[in-house]
């Protein structure tokens, strides 16, 4: 297995558009999927990650790289000076900047983060949708999503007449 | 720092693709629609449930998601906020009416034949006569389909302060009929939270027997008349939260998958807790505010027989209750121990007492201790701590410690916690005393007072918790050049 940076443990992920990148091993594993292709001594070679092409498969692990616990003596040193909320604070604000994506790159990370598991990214990924959903009428939420209607008028009056209690 | 490498130049973000195709994927497609059942599942399963239902109009892909949800909570607080202040009353007459159409909507539309298991089924909903209609729907739904945890929190109208023994005995008799109505929605509980509730002798142990799943139970305020006695057995019972009970003792008698436990608040005279067979308990959390009439505990006595790993006491800013104790009268119940948590001290108190805690427990690697007089917690009027029987005594009185401190060494304690840290003798000459017995500590994070957004303006004397990094400088060489040391200080915000 190729190790870099002073015995670092590094995997190699692949796209399916033919393209790889090398990453430490714990960078790796904040993928729960990868964490257990590992463990179970399934990543010897390159892991071909499918469905996610290399454009999203580079900002997840940009993701893992940032999220990744720091441990052992530089992050001892670190915690001395920077508190552990002080650390939390300036992940919240990377986040921000983060998801500053389009729509389509967002939902392809929501859909790289579930295949990959990776429950922080699905969190962040997800919540912008959480928020439209939850604080807008339905014509609106339509209009965010770009969600059809497809319901017959009729079909329409039944349905919501079923779920009224959800409107009070 | 971990790093990237592309094999060969990435198609970077900065390739944009041809504007016209980025214009429709932004703007055309309903991305969130098409999404797979299970990551579609996984982001509306965070929404509140009137949210879910809400949905279900947009269109005939999302009619189908309410019935394919894996975990569904409905919890009648989530529809008062909805409601407009006019219609309060009406409300209060019937707490529940939104809740139960929810409930009827929400399960009755999952077919019999639904694929789709639930993984839990949370209700949260007031004690009345119109529960009955919620205990029925669960039941059909536990009897036709595949469910997992399934949690009742069952709430009453008045909180535990407005309760008059008469309340108790009214509500209680209300949550027996319901009961009694539904044996088979108790009988798939896995989870139950009850408040306020006298019950008769033995019922509380019938309604345990009956919920056979149960895993855990939380009572707030709920007994079988002042100074009962309750007598717990349970195959599967794993946690177990008692609060502000007016037992006379609680039996842990038979709980062979109890692992966690809270008990706070008691009123006997004695032990209030007595343990039998737990062999799987690893973490204790205990609070009380200690009056004049209560006994202080002798944990070697107090715990029996059980080993467990986590310890938590919470003295409530008021007097210490528990009684120090010789090293060989700890070691049966804390040789085990791993985390000791001692919360709420009052700044008033010494805390050399708590030396016997490290006495006792050799494999001890992480002590917490919190200084703090909380006032939210705390009665300062003379007059009135007198009326409610306060001790008068200092607050830690009676602690003198019984093994001799000289020489004692111990070797596993790694981390030195101290939440309302302050430069002061007191705290100085502590943690030197730690630092000469523990061998092996590495950490001490020094923390300030916690802050209380009700009573953060009632402080007795200002904060000399080292803020600036010269003070916390000063205060780190204080502790390290007298001990010709190398552990390190941190002062975590």
């Amino acid at each position: 297995m190729a190790t870099r940076e002073a015995g670092k443990k590094m995997i190699m992920l692949k796209s399916p558009d033919g393209m790889e990148f090398e990453v430490e091993e714990a960078v790796a594993m904040e993928s729960q999927t990868i964490r257990k292709m590992i463990e179970d001594d399934c990543a010897d070679t390159a892991i071909l990650i499918p469905n996610i092409n290399s454009k999203i498969l580079s900002r997840v692990i940009e993701y893992c790289n940032k999220h990744v616990p720091t441990t052992g003596a530089t992050g001892a040193a670190a915690s001395d000076t920077v508190a552990p909320a002080a650390l939390a604070e300036d992940l919240k604000i990377w986040d921000a900047e983060f998801i500053k994506v389009n729509r389509a790159t967002r939902f392809n990370l929501i859909q790289a983060a579930s295949y990959l598991n990776i429950k922080g990214l699905l969190d962040l990924t997800s919540q912008t949708t959480i928020d439209t959903i939850s604080d807008n009428s339905l014509e609106e939420i339509r209009s965010f999503l770009s969600t059809k209607n497809d319901y017959l008028p009729e079909e329409e009056q039944t349905i919501r007449r079923e779920n009224q209690w959800a409107f009070q | 720092m971990a790093y990237t490498y592309p094999r060969r130049p990435a198609a970077r973000s900065t390739a944009k693709p041809p504007a016209k195709d980025w214009l429709l994927e932004e703007y055309g497609h309903d991305w969130l629609s098409n999404l797979p059942d299970d990551i579609l599942l996984n982001i509306v399963e965070r929404l509140d449930i009137a949210d879910v239902a809400r949905t279900s109009v947009l269109s005939n892909r999302w009619k189908e998601v309410p019935a394919m949800l894996s975990k569904i909570v409905i919890t009648v607080d989530s529809f008062k906020r909805k409601l407009p202040k006019s219609n309060l009353p009406c409300f209060d007459a019937h707490p529940n009416s939104t809740m139960i159409e929810a409930t009827n909507s929400i399960l009755g539309n999952r077919s019999c034949t639904n694929l789709y298991t639930i993984r839990l089924l949370r209700m949260e909903f007031y004690l009345g006569d119109d529960c009955v209609y919620i205990g029925q729907a669960v039941t059909d739904t536990i009897v036709t389909q595949n469910v997992g945890m399934a949690e009742f929190t069952v709430m009453t109208k008045k909180e535990v302060t407005q309760c008059t023994d008469k309340g108790l005995l009214y509500y209680g008799r209300k949550f027996m009929s319901f009961f009694y109505t539904c044996p088979n929605a108790f009988n798939a509980l896995t989870g139950l939270k009850l408040q306020n509730l006298r019950l008769a002798e033995s019922e509380l142990p019938e309604i345990v027997s009956t919920c056979k799943r149960l895993e855990f139970l939380h009572l707030l305020n709920c007994d079988m008349g002042k100074l009962s006695f309750l007598e717990l057995e349970h195959p599967q019972l794993s946690e177990l939260e008692i609060v502000d009970s007016e037992f006379e003792r609680v039996d842990l008698k038979w709980l062979p998958k109890l692992t966690v436990l809270t008990f706070s608040d008691w009123i006997t005279q004695h032990d209030p807790l007595s343990f039998g067979y737990v062999p799987l308990l690893k973490s204790v959390s205990i609070s009380n505010t200690a009056l004049s009439y209560h006994k202080m505990l002798k944990l070697s006595e107090f715990l029996g027989k059980v080993t467990i790993r986590d310890l938590q006491l919470n003295f409530e800013s008021e007097k210490i209750w528990i009684k120090p104790e010789a090293p060989r009268e700890l070691s049966n119940v804390f040789h085990k121990l791993q985390i000791v948590s001692l919360l709420n001290i009052s700044e008033e108190c010494d805390l050399t007492w708590t030396m016997f805690i490290l006495q006792g427990a050799p494999s001890l690697k992480e002590l917490c201790i919190r200084v703090w007089d909380h006032f939210c917690d705390t009665i300062l009027d003379e007059e009135e701590r007198k009326k409610h029987s306060y001790s008068e005594e200092p607050k830690d009185s009676g602690l003198e410690c019984v093994g001799s401190a000289s020489g004692f060494k111990h070797h596993s304690l790694a981390v030195l916690r101290i939440f309302g840290f302050q430069t002061e003798e007191k705290f100085m000459s502590y943690i030197k005393s730690i630092m000469e017995a523990a061998v092996n500590l590495e950490n001490i994070y020094l923390h300030n007072r916690p802050v209380c957004k009700i009573c953060q303006h009632m402080v007795r004397k200002p904060s000399r918790y080292p803020w600036t990094s010269k003070q916390k400088i000063s205060v780190r060489n204080k502790i390290n050049s007298e001990m010709c040391s190398a552990v390190e200080i941190h002062f975590p915000k």
